[in-house]
């Protein structure tokens, strides 16, 4: 076992020394948080696995493992790592030793086991007939219930498995991965400049925080640092991004109790913020405003003023609207108690976002890792500990208020400037960089040759945070369910990719 | 006369079921800045699923086909009990008023079998929250009747209508609050409406009635859901006629039924009102609190019962 894991490249560290493959240490003892695993082929078509940990510095902490054999899989003691781990087994077909559940994750059962995408492009993919068995829990009086992938409601699809006693669901298992487009796949071989429109197609809603995440992959793969002014626009986007996916949270959350008129008003506040975009962007949800260098849309002093003007009164609507949801009886009886996530649990599976932060665990990366205009400002981040519905939904008003503060505050002191800058693509570059989108930490790591991409992996939160889902489901009765859904407001399709 | 004037009440209740539904519908809209659809609406889509065809599951037994059609002549015989414009209903005996309970309770036990026959989990999970629901709304129905029907010393509808007639509208008693309040609760449960199911819902975990009519279609769904709107404005009907039939015709003219419909229409549209508001100032409550709420209307309606004796009126 002792040479089956071999030291990285950029960091020689403990990790080499024997079979335990030893993670890294936060403050505090505590081990460090897994951010993301993925492989890349090196040169000689060999897989490398990279380990990325936030050990509670601003710069990610990330090791290299050159792959030789079968690899000692970190799930047993980083729980975070197990669909990392079923993933990269899927892509690169890395067989990993002690993994508790190796059944396949991204393909299903029609896919040939035996092929691996991001190992070999082949000619033809024959269908397969292949068994997926799902968790059987047994006993007197329990049941299985079948939901989706086709739903009732106009949603994404997403298959679950729950065995309920009665109303009281005892387990809850997730089949995901309808929706897998093989986007790390597109990436491969695309240039790297244009390639932004293949990111914003990742998650419709989260496009801005995608785009703006590959962009400084990029940029910081080729050392370029963005115009002042092109970091402000970003930030902007950003932020009304999130607050126009909070707001949009908050009316779905009512509307899951039958609290309509709640949700028709949100409905029409993230509807005039839409507006507001579409005339100073010129889309609705930000498309083709981030590239790599900067923005491709400049905003004048009139178009400023407008946008200040739209959301700040969006924010004192939402304000309103808050209040009223939050202090009707009946919206606190379904809320409060409902699908409660742990912390330890949350932290045991590295979970990110609103729904890490409503449950106590303080984690931002606006802040932790500051990037672009972020480096400038001052703002808080809400944590509440109840980790219930009602806590998600405080957390996402709360977020929201700051969110609508810090883009007046950026569109207020607008650096003056250019907002784009050309990058230059030379040799063999690699880059990370990761944003808050408005479900918490979005992750993109590229390596680009003579600008073209070789790889590009995409940790999505909700890839992150769905594992979480069900632990907080548990207990819960089955018709809570789509609420606490809700109130992750996990993405499939980021999920997927 | 008076049989061709229950004929046309009682044809009036059920043609104009899916009017009352538009109505609502259109009031909910409105309270959320909405336009909303025409109140036409539920006649166009009736329509539309009585043009299509109707798909049986391959699983199902004739149990499927035939509980839509059990479930629409059951509330459709329901409705020959009620008076709406005059203060006889079409049908009425002694005790009338128990066979009018298990009519409604007939309809919901075949959809609860038809539900299941469909073969899909969801029609499963809302029969048995409907069963729930419906045995827990049997009671409370059932003896608030009762106490009205010991008030008005008479045991069928139609006598309860006719002695409340005679009453002063500032003269009524606790029995008649109590019987209200539970009555109202007890209709917003038996016709599937907030808080205790969602209508508008379309996530199939939370459903109820929807639930169990999820693998209908086409005539069948039509059915069902023409069904459930004149349960609706059967049960809505109930409340007038028990409660507030002032203005009802005494005698058959032609002025006194014109004011007698106008009076009825005014009552319908303050309780479709009253509907729409519930519906979107309150949330749904949690399942498991449903069987609370009814707690509250058989509390209610044993205070009734109770009533009578203390009160002897």
């Amino acid at each position: 076992m002792k040479d089956r894991r071999k030291p990285g490249d950029l960091e020689p560290r403990q990790g080499s020394a024997g079979a335990e493959f030893s993670v890294p240490l936060a403050q505090g003892g505590k081990p460090a948080r897994l951010v993301s695993l993925f492989g890349s082929l090196s040169e000689s078509r060999e897989v490398v696995v990279r380990y990325v940990f936030d050990v509670g510095d601003p710069d990610y902490q990330i090791i290299e493992c050159r792959v030789d054999g079968p690899l000692v899989s970190i799930t047993p003691r980083l729980p975070a790592a197990a669909w990392y781990e079923r993933e990269l087994h899927d892509q690169y077909g890395v067989t990993l030793s002690g993994h508790p559940d190796l059944r396949p994750l991204l393909f299903h059962e029609n896919w040939p086991e035996e092929i691996h995408p991001l190992l070999e492009t082949p000619a033809e993919i024959p269908w397969a007939k292949r068994r997926y068995p799902f968790l059987k829990v047994q006993g007197e009086g329990v049941c299985e219930v079948a939901v989706g992938p086709v739903h009732a409601g106009i949603i994404e699809p997403g298959h679950f498995r729950f065995s309920v006693m009665g109303d009281v669901v005892l387990h809850l298992e997730l089949r995901h991965f309808y929706t897998h487009k093989g986007t790390e796949k597109l990436f491969e071989g695309s240039p790297a400049d244009s390639s932004v429109m293949l990111a914003e197609s990742v998650s419709g809603d989260n496009c801005f925080a995608h785009a703006v995440a590959y962009c400084q992959a990029v940029e910081n793969a080729c050392a370029v640092a963005v115009p002042p002014r092109a970091a402000a626009i970003r930030l902007v986007g950003l932020e009304l991004e999130r607050l126009i996916s909070h707001i949009g949270d908050a009316g779905f959350l009512a509307n899951d109790v039958g609290f309509v008129v709640a949700h028709a008003l949100a409905g029409g506040i993230k509807e005039s913020l839409l507006q507001a975009s579409a005339s100073c962007f010129g889309t609705r949800y930000l498309r083709g405003v981030a590239c790599p260098g900067g923005v491709r849309t400049d905003l004048d002093a009139k178009q400023v003023a407008m946008l200040r003007d739209s959301v700040t009164q969006a924010a004192r609507e939402f304000a309103a609207l808050a209040h009223i949801i939050l202090e009707t009886p009946s919206v606190q009886s379904r809320f409060e108690t409902a699908g409660v996530l742990y912390q330890n649990f949350a932290e045991e599976l590295a979970v990110v976002g609103p729904v890490a932060r409503a449950c106590g665990v303080d984690l931002d990366v606006r802040r932790d890792h500051p990037y672009g205009h972020y480096r400038d400002l001052q703002f808080e981040v809400p944590t509440i500990h109840y980790g219930d519905v009602l806590a998600r939904a405080r957390i996402r008003i709360q977020e929201a208020a700051v969110s609508s503060r810090l883009i007046c505050e950026a569109l207020g002191s607008l650096p003056p400037g250019p907002t784009r800058l050309s990058v230059q693509f030379e040799g063999q570059r690699q880059g990370l960089s990761a944003v808050e989108s408005p479900r918490g930490e979005l992750l993109y790591w590229v390596g680009i040759e003579n600008g073209r991409l070789v790889r590009c992996h995409i940790k999505s939160p909700s890839f992150q945070n769905w594992p979480a889902m069900p632990f907080a489901v548990a207990g819960n009765i089955i018709a809570d369910f789509p609420l606490i859904n809700k109130s992750f407001n996990l993405s499939y399709s980021g999920c997927d990719r | 006369m008076t049989v061709l004037i229950g004929v046309v009440q009682a044809l009036f209740l059920v043609l104009a079921a899916p009017l009352l539904k538009g109505i609502v519908g259109r009031l909910k809209a409105r309270f959320q800045k909405r336009q909303g659809a025409s109140i036409w609406r539920p006649y166009s889509d009736l329509l539309k699923l009585f043009r299509k065809d109707d798909l049986v599951p391959p699983t199902a037994s004739w149990v499927f086909r035939a509980a839509p059609r059990i479930v629409f002549a059951v509330i459709v015989s329901a409705v020959a009990f009620i008076p709406v414009i005059q203060s006889s209903a079409l049908v009425g005996h002694k005790g009338d008023f128990i066979l009018f309970v298990y009519l409604l309770a007939i309809g919901r036990f075949f959809l609860m079998l038809g539900a299941m026959d469909g073969g899909s989990a969801f029609g499963g999970m809302g029969a048995s929250r409907d069963a729930l629901v419906s045995t827990l709304a049997e009671g409370p129905l059932l003896l608030a009747f009762v106490a009205v029907s010991i008030v008005a010393h008479s045991p069928t509808i139609s006598g309860i209508v006719q002695w409340t007639l005679g009453q002063n509208f500032f003269d009524i008693s606790a029995v008649h609050i109590l019987a209200f309040t539970t009555l109202g609760i007890v209709a917003l449960a038996e016709a599937g409406r907030m808080p205790v199911d969602n209508p508008a819902t379309h996530l199939e975990l939370t459903m109820i009635h929807e639930g169990m009519v999820l693998e209908f279609s086409g005539p069948s769904l039509a059915l069902i859901e023409w069904a459930n709107a004149i349960r609706l404005n059967v049960l809505l009907a109930l409340l007038i006629a028990l409660f507030a039939p002032w203005g009802m015709a005494a005698e058959i003219t032609w002025g006194g039924l014109g004011l007698a419909l106008g009076a009825y229409l005014v009552k319908l549209l303050v309780l479709a009102v009253f509907v729409a508001v519930i519906e979107s100032s309150v949330a749904k409550l949690r399942m498991y609190l449903v069987p609370d709420f009814l707690g509250v209307a058989t509390a209610l309606s044993i205070l009734a019962v109770i009533f009578t004796m203390i009160a002897k009126r």
